[in-house]
């Protein structure tokens, strides 16, 4: 048993070069490549992961059991529905290769196939965001909306909502929905990105908005995001 | 399962010295991964942003302002000199236009704020004379406020001025109507061309601009005014090497197509940056040495000087070489349809002066 800490550090030696497969490609057009192949997978693959094998003894692991039967999570889990389908899959691809880390998703990603993913992306995405998160962390309403409508040019920060959408509901496939997400979730990437331990943003633009937000405008921005609605589905769309 | 053996045999040995060597490299991984992870590395190196610089920025410049609006209401023979008033200047230099809580109430501040609205969203508000989907806040960055992003703080003192594209003297008002006919690319709007002489959008706009400029000197090129001026690049314009360059830093924000990306409301959140919907040939932009600027002190959003100038050059060349709207001026069939745009040249000044 005293081999496998050993393996686990071979195993990261040689990570690094598995990682970089994919350099070729600008990094953002994965989500686009991903949403494009989730389009021709049956959403109904993902049930029994969603819920839980009824045959399996051991359904700790389905993803409703964390993220809530809605998809909304609660804490530190995110909300997943109403996400883009290409930004999940990606998110999925990201814990399953270690480019994103936590334990919890790194077990839980680790495997699943491309296919049983896609379906993933496309059942959460097209599921209806439950209602908005609450405020919970003591942040500064006021400077939060500043931040996410104007920004702080004194240390070249643009608004959240340039990149995140008039609303905050996303754009496109590689511009996560952060409006009416749980705070605690959205405080927790942002010191994740400041502190270099999330980095799996395209050209690190997170990273940079990050570095440039103190621990009191992070708790800020959080608890306004959270006041807003969730990207709501159009009759029109899709 | 060595247990055993290692006591006694020199093979166990080499065996528990491997051992202590890989539980010793999991403990220094371990370790470092846990430093990492609380940021203490980016601190010590002085990388991270020390908590509260912007909350420092932000109190200097109410701190000047405040100043110079308590000095300018006391000006006079028994109050304030006029030589001891001091330009409002931000922590880097420039020049600090008002904060929000100086805005004039009454029908000054109505005007001013229909200003800025029409400078943040002119497509819906004014509509009549906008046919594309850009706002003059896509080019002058936080509401024209923005050192080294054309700032209007830095226009405002400056017409009326002379200018050889039109051979005539131009007020604020021809300059705003140069931005409606090239930049908002009028001639595809609802009526056909930018707002009438006289017409209350360019009121509210000058309210807007010259508000903007409240304490600045008139008349004086001001630091980061327009974009900076780059050196002439040192390798030519090559479409391989720019189409990498911009699939690489462009791309992600406004699409390979170079069309901008729209939330699921149909509102534009990255600007189109040619085709149809975006500035036409006469434009400022649609000279590459004012791209190349605006790109290099500004882009992408959010890293600023992030390029190389070379690359700046590079993305402002092959942006400029894509088809857009025909400078109006170069029409001489109302119905003309979208013209390609000569080949990009490194000062970019073309056959035409570009208006903008
Ligand atoms: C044991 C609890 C748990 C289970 C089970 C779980 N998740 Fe998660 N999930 C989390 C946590 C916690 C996070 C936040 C991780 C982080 O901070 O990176 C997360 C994050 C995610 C994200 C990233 C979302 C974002 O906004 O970036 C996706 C996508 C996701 N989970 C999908 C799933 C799917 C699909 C399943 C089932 C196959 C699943 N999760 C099962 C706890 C869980
Ligand atoms: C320059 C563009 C840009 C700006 C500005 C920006 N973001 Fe992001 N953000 C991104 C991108 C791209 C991603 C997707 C990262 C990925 O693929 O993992 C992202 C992801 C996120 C996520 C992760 C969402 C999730 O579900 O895990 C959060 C939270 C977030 N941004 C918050 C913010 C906040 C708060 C601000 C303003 C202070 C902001 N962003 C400004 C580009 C931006």
């Amino acid at each position: 048993m005293i081999y496998r800490p050993i393996a686990l550090v071979i195993a990261l030696v040689l990570a690094p070069p598995v990682l970089a497969q994919d350099a070729a490609l600008p990094e953002w057009r994965a989500a686009d490549d991903y949403a494009a192949a989730a389009a021709n997978v049956d959403p109904a693959l993902a049930m029994p992961l969603i819920n839980g094998d009824p045959e399996a003894t051991d359904k700790a692991w389905a993803c409703a059991s964390c993220h809530g039967d809605a998809g909304q999570g609660a804490e530190t889990i995110p909300r997943l529905s109403g996400l883009s389908v290409g930004y999940i899959v990606k998110q999925l691809h990201d814990y399953k290769t270690g480019v994103r880390q936590n334990n919890n998703m790194q077990y839980v990603a680790r495997t699943l196939t491309d296919e049983q993913m896609a379906a993933l992306g496309a059942y959460y995405g097209a599921l209806d965001a439950p209602p908005a998160a609450t405020p919970s962390l003591g942040g500064d309403l006021e400077r939060g909306r500043m931040l996410a409508l104007e920004g702080d040019w004194n240390v070249d920060l643009p608004s959240c909502f340039t990149c995140h959408g008039p609303s905050g509901w996303g754009v496109g496939q590689a511009f996560p929905a952060i409006a009416g997400q749980n705070p605690s979730y959205i405080h927790a990437q942002l010191a994740a990105w400041k502190a270099g331990s999330r980095a799996n943003a395209p050209l690190g633009l997170m990273q940079s908005v990050a570095a440039a937000l103190s621990d009191d405008d992070m708790r800020a921005v959080s608890d306004y995001l959270a006041s807003l609605p969730p990207p709501q589905r159009l009759p029109a769309s899709r | 399962m060595t247990q055993d053996h290692h006591e006694e045999e020199p093979h166990g040995k080499t065996v528990r010295r491997w051992l202590y060597a890989g539980l010793g490299a999991v403990v220094l991984l371990a370790g470092g991964t846990a430093v990492v992870r609380t940021g203490a590395v980016p601190r010590a190196l002085g990388l991270a942003q020390a908590p509260g610089a912007t909350q420092e920025a932000d109190a200097r410049k109410t701190r000047v302002r405040e100043t110079f609006e308590e000095d300018i209401a006391r000006l006079g023979p028994d109050g304030v000199e006029l030589a001891s008033l001091s330009i409002p200047t931000d922590a880097k230099g420039y020049f600090a236009p008002p904060l929000e809580s100086e805005m004039p109430d009454g029908e000054d501040g109505a005007s001013i704020r229909r200003g800025r609205d029409i400078f943040l969203n002119p497509g819906a508000n004014a509509t009549d004379y906008v046919g594309n989907a850009l706002a003059c806040a896509n080019c002058h960055l936080n509401a024209g406020r923005l050192a080294n992003a054309a700032p209007m703080w830095a226009a405002s003192g400056v017409y009326p001025k002379y200018r050889s594209k039109n051979d005539q003297i131009n007020t604020m008002e021809d300059r705003i109507t140069g931005c409606f006919t090239y930049s908002m690319n009028a001639q595809d709007g609802p009526t056909g061309g930018p707002p009438p002489q006289g017409d209350p959008i360019y009121k509210d706009v000058e309210s807007y601009i010259h508000w903007l400029a409240t304490g600045a000197p008139n008349r004086v090129d001001l630091p980061g005014a327009g974009y900076p001026a780059l050196d002439e690049p040192a390798m030519a314009y090559d479409e391989t090497r720019a189409k990498a360059t911009f699939d690489e830093n462009c791309s992600v924000c406004h699409g390979s197509d170079g069309q901008g990306r729209q939330d699921q409301n149909g509102r534009y959140a990255f600007p189109p940056l040619w085709g149809p919907h975006s500035y036409n040939g006469g434009a400022g932009m649609s000279r590459v040495s004012t791209a190349a600027g605006f790109i290099y002190a500004n882009m992408p959003i959010g890293k600023p000087y992030s390029l190389t100038e070379q690359e700046a050059w590079d993305v402002a060349g092959y942006i400029n070489a894509q088809d857009r709207p025909i400078d109006p001026r170069k029409v001489t069939d109302a119905d003309a349809p979208v013209a390609p745009a000569g080949p990009p040249s490194a000062s970019g000044t073309g056959t035409v002066v570009p208006a903008n």
